[in-house]
């Protein structure tokens, strides 16, 4: 069996078990909908309370498409699979990937992608329907290389924040019971990420601070990128810093990981 | 009459041993409460990001100011205060009992099992940042707003509060007993926490149709409004009267739909 057999089969696996659990995710973005409802409406008090038409730099029809594809983004880029990692390492079923020779690192974010990969597809087709209804509501032109640009980015994204949750993961080989730490990290990110209000909102000296760290590459940014704020060269370097934290987070993670491993006492298995 | 004034005293004995015996467990695993009470200040900090935004703003939006948004996001964070310390363990409970057939326990007790299964668990972490953060911002606002703190004004607040707290126990325990039927509540139980997202703002903010159903129809505003329009002294005479009739009636539209659901239950257990 070649060695990437494993790893598309780990895909594969994911990708079935996301096929059948695809009315969850939709679910699970209707009821993620109600924020998107309070936001839009927000907006819509605050645009028509304001003198102004341009608020932090956004007009209303930016704001809106803001805040709801905010909500879609930030729903197909949750991780939710560190309690499963902890899981792995309190229970001593890490155990078997130390024995049999797959690598935890690739076999996890294989399983990543495969549910991903169902994900993508409905938020896809979720995309170009709103994308229709904005166009025809606010005559916006979205243009064939932003859209490649948003769909690089979300990519990016993913592989960000899933490099986010896999470092804190490392955190169970030291604390037994690591849930609330998982919950208020992953609230943390979704803060930071721009997905309740978009970053620069808050001034220029958080937007400073904001861009020092990776978690605005999440959300804010792709959102950014399809919501037309960003000229191209902005974009562009915009994907290589997302591309240097990538590479930088696999260092961390590695890092996190190996002095969590020099812990680790297999329990069980 | 005498045995029911009976029954109530030995239900609120019960309620002040069940704390009695959260608090116990708390302190024997105190790593869980440090994990709760740091999770909460995160998620306390998510819903300050509106009150932050609207003083960085300015400005009245839809006719209310910035200090008195202060008010429904201080009442909001005490409500959530009191769902999370007296109610929230308890609802996400109820599916796991009627999964596992650990109700049947519950039945052979000499107390009302409603009671039991509703209140059976005190949290004493979520409560605690949101209670101090939630009091602050109500003071703060009270004095920027410059109301005079009179006896009348505070009782009326803590009696609007008791009001809603009713409502709040009754709207979300309806959803939670359709468990009975589904016997899983996930999805419900997220849709739920996500429909209590509505509270974040000022129901000013939500047009008309909105806020007469959140207010009238699924009372889901009402929880963290009502106390906050009286603050602001903004109640007209139906909402007064809606105040003391709205918890009357959610609370014998649960009890009913309680023991309808209660009649559909057959043990899970061996």
């Amino acid at each position: 069996m070649k060695a990437w057999h494993k790893y598309r089969r780990t895909y594969m696996l994911a990708f079935q078990n996301a096929m059948e659990y695809r009315a969850d995710f939709l679910l699970s973005i209707i009821s993620g909908s109600f924020i998107v409802i309070v936001q839009c409406f927000l907006w819509t008090a605050v645009f028509s309370s304001s003198p102004n038409d341009v608020i932090n730099g956004y007009t209303y029809s930016q704001m809106i498409i803001y805040s709801v594809l905010s909500g879609v983004v930030s729903k197909l880029v949750s991780a939710g699979f560190e309690g499963e990692i902890a899981n792995d390492i309190k229970t001593g079923g890490l155990s078997k990937f130390i024995a049999q020779p797959i690598n935890y690192f690739w076999y996890r974010i294989c399983s990543f992608f495969g549910g991903k990969t169902v994900q993508m597809g409905i938020v896809l087709l979720m995309l170009v329907v709103m994308m229709i209804i904005f166009a025809q509501m606010w005559e916006i032109q979205f243009g064939v290389m932003r859209t490649v640009f948003f769909l690089a980015s979300i990519v990016f994204g993913l592989l960000i924040n899933f490099l986010l949750f896999y470092s804190i993961s490392a955190l169970a080989f030291v604390v037994t019971e690591v849930w609330g730490v998982f919950i208020a990290f992953s609230q943390g990110v979704y803060m930071l990420s721009g997905a309740v209000f978009p970053l620069n909102i808050f001034g220029d000296a958080a937007t400073g601070v904001f861009s020092l760290l990776p978690f605005q590459y999440i959300v804010f940014f792709p959102v950014n990128i399809i919501n037309g704020n960003l000229a191209s060269d902005a974009i562009v370097s915009g994907l290589m810093i997302q591309a240097g934290w990538v590479i930088a987070l696999i260092f961390i993670a590695k890092l996190c990981w190996a002095s969590g491993m020099r812990k680790y006492v297999a329990v069980g298995g | 009459m005498e045995y029911s004034l009976k029954e109530v005293q030995k239900h609120w004995r019960m309620f002040g041993i069940f704390a009695k015996n959260s608090l116990i467990g708390y302190m024997e695993y105190r790593a869980n409460f440090y994990s709760s009470l740091c999770m909460e200040i995160v998620f306390l900090f998510s819903k300050l990001i509106y009150i932050l935004f609207v003083f960085q703003l300015g400005i009245e939006i839809n006719g209310i100011s910035p200090d008195e948004m202060l008010i429904f996001t201080g009442t909001y964070t005490i409500m959530i205060a009191i769902y999370t310390g007296l109610f929230m363990d308890n609802f996400y409970g109820l599916s796991g009992h009627i999964r596992n057939g650990t109700l049947d326990m519950y039945m052979t007790k000499p107390l009302s099992l409603q009671f039991m299964i509703s209140l059976r668990h005190v949290n004493f972490a979520l409560p605690i940042p949101n209670l101090i953060a939630g009091i602050t911002m109500v003071v703060m606002a009270w004095q920027r707003l410059v109301i005079e703190p009179s006896f009348i004004h505070i009782a009326g607040y803590i009696g609007v509060i008791l009001s809603s707290t009713i409502v709040m126990y009754s709207v979300l325990l309806l959803p939670q007993i359709l468990s009975f039927w589904t016997v899983k509540s996930g999805s419900i139980t997220e849709m739920l926490d996500k429909c209590w997202d509505l509270n974040n703002m000022p129901m000013y903010i939500y047009p008309q149709w909105l806020r007469r159903m959140g207010l009238y129809v699924v009372p889901i505003l009402f929880i963290t409004n009502m106390p906050s329009v009286y603050m602001i002294e903004r109640l007209d005479t139906l909402l007064t009267v809606w105040i003391m009739a709205a918890p009357v009636l959610s609370f014998v539209a649960v009890r009913l739909f309680w023991k309808m659901a209660l009649k559909r239950y057959a043990s899970a257990s061996s």
